[in-house]
C-alpha cells in the first residue's frame, strides 16, 4: 500500500517539476472525488512527514551573504524560493517564493536589496528588501536570466539572458536597459571589478567548428563606461564554465572550467584523458589569459568546478566541485608566484597534474552536489544542491574543515527520476573520479564538442548530442550503435564512466532523461512561431523541400540511418548517420555528426544539407533564413 | 582497573590440537614484552630516568594527561631513582598506549596476521621455495596463521591455523571481513604455495588452486570478485639466476579460469588493491639494463589492462619498493625502502608519484620523518630498524612488522605513526610475526569493467605524437620515420651462463644468448609501424605478448629504445602521448585527431620475413659469408686465441683482416657455440668475473660496434647515444668500405642487430653446447611451460564461454 502511494506521489511530484504545474488535487481528481482525493493526499503526506523525508526539493544553487555577515540568501532553484538564512542560529529565518526558479542573487553595495533573477522563457527580476524579504518591485527580463552583478556604485545591473546570447545592462533607478552586449553563447556567469570598470562574462559553451583544431568558450570583457566588449578565449576545449570571480585587488579574474582533450581517443580517463578540470586566471588590466591550471590530482579528478569565489583578504580561491562533492581551498599567493615562474614550461602548465601540490587542500564535503559558495570571514557555506543542505567549512588548514551543516528543510526522499539526475552530475562513480555524464552532456544537452569514442573504431569524432527525447528515438549515437537509448546509457558507464553500477542506477539515470523536457525556443515570439518561422515551417514541410522527409514530426527524425552526402574527413565512405531529432537545435551547435557547421544557415547553404532528398538550390536566401528561423524555434 | 590481557607464544603450541584455542593469560602487571619495548623506546635502556620518560610522556599525551600532572607534583619532591617513578612511568606509558591505539581499538580491534620466516632469499623476491626448484630454493618450516584481538588494550592472540611443516603467509581478507585468502605450502618437496581460504565464520578451508611444481602465492582479492596472486606457472627463469619467476596471474574467487595477466621478464611481486580498483605491485625488470636497480612499483586494472610504472622505472633509487600499499585517503603509498640482495624488510617510507617518479622526487623516509637521498646501494636499508609490511591506517598511523635496532626478537606486530611511536601488539620469541591486516569489513573500491575481450589475439597500440616526452627530447621532427616493435621471448631454465659489468653493476646471466653485455632476452622483431608527419603511430600488437619499441630513423638506425616493456591484454587499446610523456600530465590540449589514427590501425608486417627471434647465424652470418668472407678469411686458429676484442693483442693483428667466418667457437661457461664473426664483431673477450666464469663478454663501446650495455643505467638515455648510429662498422660500410655495397636489407638487418643489443640465438636452444642431460633438462621445462599454456588455453574458453552466456 505504502508503494502504491509512493508511487502515486512521486508521478506527481515528477509531473509537477516538469513544468506542468498540475497540483496534486488536480492529479487525484482525474479519477477520485475531490473530498476523498484530499484527504488521501493528506495521508500520504502524513505517510512521507512521519517518515522524514520529503520528495519536495529545495535545489539550494547559489547564495550570498549579507554585508554585515549575519544572514545568506539562498538561491533555491527547485522550491522557487528565496531561503534567508540565520548564520548565528544556522537556521532558515524566512522562505520567499519567487515567481520562477531563482537563477541568481546578488546584494546591492548599501546591503539593503537583494536581486534576484528568476529564470524562465520570460525571466523576472524581483527586488528584495534584506530586512523585511519584502518583494519591493518585479522587471521582466528575457530568455533565462541568470548571473545578476551591481556595480560598486549601485546604480546598474548587469544581467545574462542566457538562450539570447545578450547581456543586458540595466539602470538601478529608472529599471531602463541601457545596453545589450552579444556574447557568442549563452552567457553564465558575471563578475564585476572593485572599481566597477570592467564587468566579465563567461559563456557556458564555446562555439566554434568541432572538428577544427580550436573550440573554447569565450570570456567577455566588457567596458563598463562604453560598453565596448573584448572576447578572451579560453584554452581549446575549455567548455562548461559555469563560475568566475575578480580577486579583491581587481587584478586578476579567476574563471572555473572544464578543460576537455576533446581531439583524442577516449581509451581512458585516467590523467584527464578526456575531461579535466581547470581553474583560468585573466590578467584584467590586459584582458588576456595567463593561464590554466588543472584542479585534477594525478589519479585523482576533481569534476565539474561550479563555483569559484576568493576570500576578502584575497589569501584563498575556493572552488567547489559538483561532481566530486568537495572545496578545493587554493593558496592565491603560491599559486601567482609558480605561475609567474613557469618560465619556458608555461605551455605545459595547462597538462600539468601535479601543479597545485602543496598550494590546494581539497575538503571532502558531506553533502551531495556543492554550487554555489558564500564567504564569510573565513568560513565558507555551501550550496549543497541535492542534500538540499549548506555545507559550513572553516577554511583554515589543521582543523576539521567541515565544521557544521544546515538543512534547508527535511532530507530528500530521491525518486528514480531524482536520484538519476543526482547520479548524472555525479563523478564520484565514475573511474578516479574524472568526470560525470553531465561532463558532456551540460544540463543533459552538449558541451559543443567532439569525442571519438570507442563504439565506432576510432579516429572519428562525433559531436556531443543532447539527451532530450533519447528515449524516444530508438537507435540512438551518430551511427546509431546502439539500438536504445537505454542501452547508450548502460554502454554509457562502462565505456565512458568506466564503472560497473546496479542495474538500478542505470534505471535511474533512463528516468531523469526520459523526463528531460525541451525549453522553449528563444526564437519564439510569445510562444508562437514568428511570421518568418511561419514562412520557414511551411518550406519545411513542402514536399519539394523535403526537410520533413527525414525530419517528421514530433521529434522530427524517421529514427533511420541514412547517407545524405554528410561525411567528413574522418568518415568511412560507407558510414550512414542516424537522423538527428530538432527538437531544441537552437541550442546544440555546432551541427551535424562532425560537429562541422556552427550555423544551420552554413549547414544548408555550403553544407547543402538535404540537397540529396529534396531542391534546397532553389531557394532564395530569404527563404534559407525563414527555414532557419523555423529550425531555430523548435 | 585494567584488565590486562597477556599475549603471545605460549598460546600456539596448544592452537595446534585446538585451533579454537583461546589463549586468556589474566594478569595486573604489562606483559613483559610491551614493558621492554617502552624502556627501549623511551631510552630507559640507553640510561633516561624514569622521571624524564615520564615528562616526556605526559608532554606527548597533553592536554589528555589523566591523572599524570597530579603524580608527578606529588612526586616533585622524590628523587628522579626513587622506584615510585618506574610505576608511574609504567601508568603513564599505559594511558599512552590507550591514546596511541585509538584509532586501532575503534577502527580494527581484530587483525589476522602470520607466523613465518623472514621471506627473502638471495634477492628479495626469490621465495617461491618451488618443490622442483632448480636451484637456489628458500623454505623454513613453520608457520601459523593468526588472529589478533585487541579488545583490551593488551591483545589476545588465537592460532587460526598453525603448520609446524608448512609454511602460511600473504593474508588477505575479503571484503566483506568474513574470509581470510593466504597462501600455503605443507613440505618442501611434495607441495607447493597455492591459494586458500579462511572462513572465519566456520573455521574452514578451502583450497583455490593446485598443482605440483607451480607455487601460487600473494593472493589478494580484487574488488571484482577475482582473486589477482602471483605464481610461478609461467615456468621462467630468473636471467640473472637459477631461480624460477613468478608473474601475475588472476582467477575468480574459486580458483577457476585461472590465467596469467603479467608477461614480464623478471618477478613482480605483492600486488595490492589501491582505493580506486586499480592494482599495485613491484615489478622487477632489466631488459636492456642492469638488474639491480631498480625493483619498482608497476599499476594495471585488475584485468591486465593499463600495466604502466607508478615509481621508480628510471630510476637508481629506492633500489626496491616492496609491500607497497595505498595511503587510505591519499594517492600515496607507503612501501619498504629495500635492497637488492637483501631479504623482505629494509626502511619505510611513503612514495608521492605528484611530486615526480624517479629517484627520491616523491619519496619520503619516515618512522622517523628524514631526510631521503638518492642513493645507488645493493643492500639499501639494511642497518638500524628494519620494516616489513606496512598496512596504513592513515596518513600518519600504521600497522607495521618490526623489529627495533639491537633487537634480538624476531619481527614482531606493532602500531605505529610516521614519527616512529609504536606500540607492541604481537610478539612470539621464536619466529616472527608478521604480515597484519586488519580483519574488517571495508568499502569494495571502484569496480572498473573490464575491457578485455578474450575472443580477440591482438590489442591496438596508438601514440599520438612521438616527438613529446622526454624521449626523444631535441630531436627534430620528421627525423623517426619508424616504429621498431619487437617481442621478448624468455628463458624456461638455466644452463649455462656468462657475465656483463657496466655501468649498472654487474651479473651473471643464464642461458646467455649473447656475449656478456649483449641482449639479456631472445629479441623477435614483430614489424616496424609507420610514423606518420605529425608524429603519430597506431598499429596492432599481439596481445599477452612483453612487447617494446623503438624510433627508428630513416637509416633504419634507433634513435631511442624503450629499454623496458609493454603488455597488452586482448582487445586492449592504448594510447600514448609521445616517447616517454609525463605520467604526471593529461595529454595536450591541442592535438588534432592524428593522421595515423585517420589511417586506420596498421598490422605489423615482420621484418623482411615474419617474425622470429633474431638470430646472428641466421640473420648475420649470411651477409657477412656473402660480402665479407672472401677477404676476412683467417682460418680458424690463426689467430685464436686472441680475438679481436683483446686488448694485448698486437697492434698488427688489430688492425688486420680479422675472421669473419662462422667457425665455432664453443666456450664452456656459456655453454654455447658462438661463431668467430660474431666474437670479432662485439670485441668479445674473455673476462673472469665476480664469479670466476672467465666467459666472454663483448664490448659496447668497441672498435667497431657500440651498443646499449645490458648493464646501462637506469636514467633515461639520451636520444642518439648509442647504436647502429654510433657504429663505426656502419659508416664503414656505408662509405663502401673493402668496395662492398649491402643492400638496404642488408644494412637494415646489422643496425637491427646492433640495436638489439648484439643478440646470438633467435631461440634458447640454438647454438647450445649442453649435455644430453640438459638438453632433456631445457625440453622438461619447456614441456611444463606448455602444459600449464594448454591449461591455460581451456581456462580462457571456459571464460570465454562463461562470459558469453
Amino acid at each position: 500500500m505504502l508503494s502504491f502511494f509512493w508511487k502515486l506521489y512521486s508521478e506527481v511530484i515528477q509531473t509537477s517539476i516538469q513544468g506542468h504545474q498540475m497540483n496534486f488535487s488536480a492529479y487525484l481528481g482525474c479519477f477520485m472525488k475531490p473530498s476523498r482525493c484530499f484527504l488521501f493526499g493528506v495521508a500520504i503526506f502524513l505517510v512521507l512527514a512521519g517518515s522524514g523525508f520529503s520528495a519536495e526539493y529545495i535545489g539550494p544553487d547559489t547564495l550570498i551573504a549579507s554585508k554585515d555577515g549575519k544572514k545568506l540568501f539562498v538561491a533555491c532553484k527547485d522550491a522557487k524560493e528565496l531561503m534567508v538564512v540565520d548564520v548565528a542560529g544556522r537556521a532558515v529565518l524566512q522562505k520567499i517564493s519567487l515567481p520562477a526558479g531563482p537563477s541568481g542573487v546578488v546584494i546591492s553595495p548599501d546591503g539593503k536589496k537583494a536581486y534576484v533573477t528568476c529564470t524562465a522563457p520570460k525571466s523576472t527580476l524581483c527586488v528584495i528588501e534584506t530586512d523585511s524579504g519584502k518583494i519591493l518591485n518585479s522587471t521582466t527580463l528575457g530568455h533565462t536570466a541568470m548571473a545578476p552583478a551591481v556595480t560598486p556604485d549601485g546604480q546598474r545591473i548587469y544581467i545574462c539572458n542566457r538562450f539570447e546570447a545578450k547581456v543586458l545592462a540595466i539602470d538601478l533607478d529608472s529599471g531602463k536597459e541601457i545596453a545589450s552586449i552579444s556574447v557568442p553563447r549563452e552567457p553564465y556567469c558575471t563578475a564585476i571589478t572593485p572599481d566597477g570598470k570592467s564587468l566579465f562574462v563567461a559563456d557556458l559553451l564555446p562555439l566554434d567548428r568541432a572538428d577544427g583544431s580550436d573550440s573554447a568558450a569565450v570570456i567577455t570583457a566588457v567596458d563598463t563606461a562604453t560598453q565596448q566588449a573584448t572576447a578572451i578565449r579560453l584554452l581549446n576545449g575549455g567548455t562548461s564554465v559555469r563560475s568566475l570571480c575578480i580577486s579583491p585587488d581587481g587584478k586578476y579574474c579567476y574563471v572555473v572550467h572544464i578543460l576537455a582533450r576533446y581531439q583524442i581517443p577516449t581509451t581512458q580517463i585516467e590523467r584527464g584523458w578526456m575531461n579535466t578540470n581547470a581553474l583560468s586566471v585573466i590578467d584584467v588590466h590586459a584582458k588576456k589569459l595567463i593561464n590554466t591550471v588543472l584542479l585534477d590530482d594525478v589519479d585523482l579528478g576533481a569534476a565539474n568546478p561550479w563555483s569559484v569565489t576568493v576570500t576578502s583578504d584575497g589569501k584563498w580561491i575556493c572552488v567547489a566541485h559538483a561532481g566530486t562533492h568537495e572545496l578545493s581551498v587554493i593558496d592565491v599567493e603560491g599559486l601567482l608566484e609558480k605561475l609567474a615562474k613557469t618560465g619556458d614550461s608555461q605551455a605545459e602548465v595547462p597538462n600539468n597534474l601535479a601543479f597545485l601540490v602543496d598550494l590546494r587542500r581539497r575538503i571532502k564535503l558531506e553533502g551531495n552536489g556543492p554550487h554555489g559558495v558564500a564567504l564569510i570571514g573565513s568560513t565558507a557555506y555551501v550550496a549543497e544542491y541535492f542534500t538540499d543542505t549548506l555545507a559550513i567549512v572553516d577554511l583554515h588548514s589543521g582543523t576539521k574543515n567541515v565544521v557544521g551543516s544546515i538543512a534547508l528543510g527535511p532530507k530528500p526522499f530521491l525518486t528514480d527520476q531524482r536520484r538519476g539526475k543526482m547520479l548524472f552530475h555525479d563523478a564520484t562513480i565514475s573511474f578516479q573520479h574524472w568526470q560525470s555524464c553531465s561532463s558532456c552532456h551540460p544540463d543533459g544537452r552538449v558541451d559543443g564538442l567532439n569525442w571519438d569514442l570507442l563504439n565506432d573504431g576510432l579516429g572519428n569524432p562525433k559531436n556531443t548530442r543532447s539527451l532530450i527525447k533519447v528515449h524516444q528515438s530508438g537507435s540512438v549515437m551518430a551511427l546509431g550503435v546502439r539500438d536504445s537509448a537505454e542501452s547508450a546509457v548502460r554502454a554509457g558507464i562502462s565505456h565512458v564512466l568506466f564503472a560497473t553500477r546496479p542495474e538500478e542506477d542505470a534505471q535511474a539515470l533512463d528516468e531523469y532523461l526520459r523526463w528531460l523536457y525541451p525549453v522553449p525556443s528563444p526564437h519564439l515570439i510569445d510562444g508562437k512561431l514568428s511570421p518568418a518561422a511561419e514562412r520557414g515551417k511551411k518550406l519545411f514541410f513542402d514536399a519539394k523541400v523535403g526537410c520533413a522527409y527525414c525530419h517528421p514530426q514530433p521529434l522530427y527524425t524517421d529514427k533511420k540511418t541514412h547517407d545524405v552526402g554528410s561525411a567528413g574527413m574522418y568518415d568511412k565512405p560507407s558510414d550512414k548517420f542516424n537522423t538527428p531529432r530538432l527538437v531544441e537545435l537552437w541550442r546544440t551547435a555546432p551541427y551535424m555528426h562532425d560537429g562541422h557547421y556552427v550555423t544551420l544557415k552554413e549547414l544548408l547553404v555550403k553544407g547543402k544539407h538535404g540537397g540529396r532528398v529534396g531542391d534546397l538550390d532553389s531557394l532564395s536566401e530569404a527563404e534559407i533564413d525563414d527555414l532557419v528561423e523555423f529550425l531555430l524555434s523548435l | 582497573m585494567l584488565i590486562v590481557l597477556a599475549i603471545f607464544h605460549q598460546a600456539q603450541a596448544d592452537a595446534t590440537s585446538n585451533p579454537q584455542n583461546q589463549e586468556q593469560l589474566h594478569s595486573t602487571s604489562v606483559p613483559a614484552e610491551v614493558f621492554s619495548d617502552w624502556r627501549l623506546q623511551d631510552g630507559i635502556e640507553s640510561g633516561k630516568s624514569f622521571k624524564d620518560a615520564v615528562l616526556a610522556i605526559t608532554e606527548e599525551l597533553k592536554p589528555e594527561t589523566g591523572n599524570l600532572q597530579p603524580r608527578i607534583e606529588q612526586m616533585e619532591k622524590a628523587a628522579s631513582d626513587d622506584p615510585a617513578w618506574e610505576q608511574l612511568y609504567r601508568d603513564a606509558c599505559t594511558l599512552r598506549r590507550a591514546a596511541r591505539l585509538r584509532t586501532v581499538m575503534k577502527k580494527c580491534p581484530r587483525i589476522i596476521f602470520t607466523k613465518h620466516y623472514d621471506l627473502g632469499g638471495s634477492h628479495y623476491a626469490y621465495t617461491e621455495g618451488q618443490s622442483d626448484a632448480q636451484d637456489e630454493r628458500t623454505f623454513v618450516p613453520g608457520a601459523s596463521l593468526c588472529l589478533l584481538t585487541m579488545n583490551e588494550l593488551f591483545g589476545q592472540v588465537r592460532t587460526l591455523i598453525n603448520d609446524p611443516e608448512g609454511v602460511l603467509r600473504d593474508p588477505d581478507v575479503s571484503y566483506d571481513g568474513k574470509r581470510v585468502l593466504f597462501a600455503w605450502k605443507k613440505s618442501l618437496n611434495s607441495d607447493d604455495y597455492h591459494l586458500y581460504e579462511y572462513d572465519m565464520e566456520t573455521s574452514g578451508v578451502r583450497q583455490l588452486t593446485s598443482g605440483l611444481g607451480f607455487a601460487d602465492y600473494e593472493g589478494i582479492y580484487a574488488p571484482n570478485g577475482q582473486i589477482i596472486f602471483n605464481s610461478t606457472r609461467c615456468v621462467q627463469t630468473v636471467d640473472c639466476w637459477w631461480t624460477e619467476v613468478s608473474n601475475l596471474y588472476t582467477c575468480d574467487g574459486d580458483g577457476r579460469y585461472l590465467r596469467r595477466l603479467g608477461f614480464d621478464q623478471v618477478h613482480s611481486n605483492y600486488p595490492t588493491v589501491m582505493p580506486d580498483g586499480r592494482i599495485l605491485y613491484t615489478r622487477w625488470e632489466y631488459s636492456d639494463r642492469s638488474q639491480m636497480f631498480v625493483q619498482g612499483l608497476f599499476q594495471m586494472n585488475p584485468d591486465g589492462t593499463s600495466q604502466k610504472e607508478f615509481y621508480g622505472n628510471n630510476s637508481w633509487f629506492p633500489t626496491s619498493l616492496v609491500h607497497a600499499r595505498s595511503i587510505p585517503g591519499t594517492e600515496k603509498v607507503m612501501a619498504i625502502f629495500t635492497g637488492h640482495h637483501t631479504i623482505q624488510k629494509g626502511w619505510l617510507g611513503i612514495v608521492d608519484p605528484s611530486r615526480g617518479r624517479q629517484e627520491n622526487e616523491g619519496a619520503q623516509l619516515i618512522a622517523p620523518v628524514r631526510e631521503t637521498l638518492a642513493e645507488r646501494i645493493d643492500f639499501y636499508g639494511q642497518s638500524g630498524d628494519q620494516f616489513q609490511y606496512p598496512y596504513p591506517l592513515g596518513e600518519t598511523e600504521f600497522l607495521i612488522t618490526f623489529k627495533p635496532d639491537g633487537s634480538n626478537a624476531p619481527f614482531g606486530i606493532y602500531w605505529m605513526d610516521k614519527n616512529g611511536r609504536r606500540e607492541l601488539l604481537a610478539l612470539d620469541l621464536q619466529i616472527s610475526c608478521n604480515q597484519p591486516v586488519p580483519l574488517a569489513a571495508r568499502p569494495v573500491p571502484h569496480i572498473r569493467p573490464s575491457m578485455v575481450d578474450y575472443r580477440k589475439k591482438q590489442g591496438l597500440c596508438s601514440i599520438q605524437d612521438i616527438y613529446r616526452g622526454s624521449g626523444l627530447e631535441g630531436v627534430p621532427r620528421g627525423s623517426v620515420k619508424k616504429l621498431r616493435v619487437i617481442a621478448l621471448e624468455y628463458r624456461a631454465a638455466g644452463i649455462g651462463g656468462n657475465e656483463n659489468q657496466g655501468p649498472g653493476g654487474e651479473a651473471l646471466i643464464v642461458t646467455p644468448v649473447a656475449i656478456g653485455n649483449g641482449s639479456w632476452d631472445v629479441k623477435a622483431v614483430l614489424g616496424e609501424a609507420k610514423v606518420h608527419e605529425d608524429g603519430s603511430v597506431f598499429f596492432a600488437v599481439p596481445a599477452r605478448t612483453p612487447v617494446y619499441f623503438q624510433a627508428i630513423d630513416e637509416k633504419g638506425h634507433a634513435i631511442q629504445s624503450m629499454r623496458s616493456w609493454a603488455t597488452l591484454q586482448p582487445g586492449e587499446v592504448a594510447t600514448c602521448v609521445g616517447c616517454h610523456e609525463s605520467k604526471n600530465a593529461s595529454p595536450p590540449v591541442n592535438l588534432p585527431v592524428s593522421l595515423a589514427m585517420k589511417a586506420g590501425a596498421e598490422q605489423l608486417g615482420g621484418f623482411y620475413g615474419p617474425p622470429r627471434g633474431f638470430s646472428f647465424p641466421r640473420e648475420i652470418q649470411p651477409i657477412l659469408n656473402r660480402h665479407c668472407i672472401s677477404c676476412h678469411k683467417v682460418p680458424p686458429g690463426e689467430n685464436d686465441p686472441p680475438l679481436r676484442g683483446n686488448a694485448n693483442l698486437p697492434s698488427k693483428l688489430r688492425d688486420s683482416a680479422f675472421s669473419l667466418l662462422d667457425a665455432e667457437v664453443t666456450e664452456e661457461p656459456s655453454k654455447r657455440r658462438w661463431s668467430r664473426a660474431y666474437l670479432n664483431l662485439t670485441a668479445s673477450y674473455r673476462k673472469s668475473g665476480f664469479d670466476n666464469k672467465n666467459s666472454f663478454r663483448g664490448e659496447p663501446e668497441g672498435p667497431f660496434l657500440h651498443w646499449i650495455s645490458a648493464q646501462s643505467a637506469p636514467p633515461m638515455l639520451p636520444p642518439y647515444s648509442t647504436g647502429a648510429a654510433k657504429s663505426r662498422l656502419i659508416t664503414l660500410l656505408e662509405q663502401g668500405h673493402g668496395g662492398v655495397a649491402l643492400s638496404r636489407e642488408e644494412m637494415d638487418k646489422i643496425a637491427c642487430w646492433i640495436d638489439l643489443l648484439v643478440p646470438f640465438c633467435g631461440d634458447y636452444t640454438e647454438a647450445n653446447a649442453w649435455t644430453v642431460e640438459e638438453i632433456e633438462r631445457y625440453s622438461h621445462f619447456m614441456e611444463k611451460r606448455k602444459q600449464m599454456e594448454d591449461i591455460e588455453r581451456h581456462n580462457i574458453e571456459a571464460w570465454i564461454r562463461m562470459q558469453n552466456k
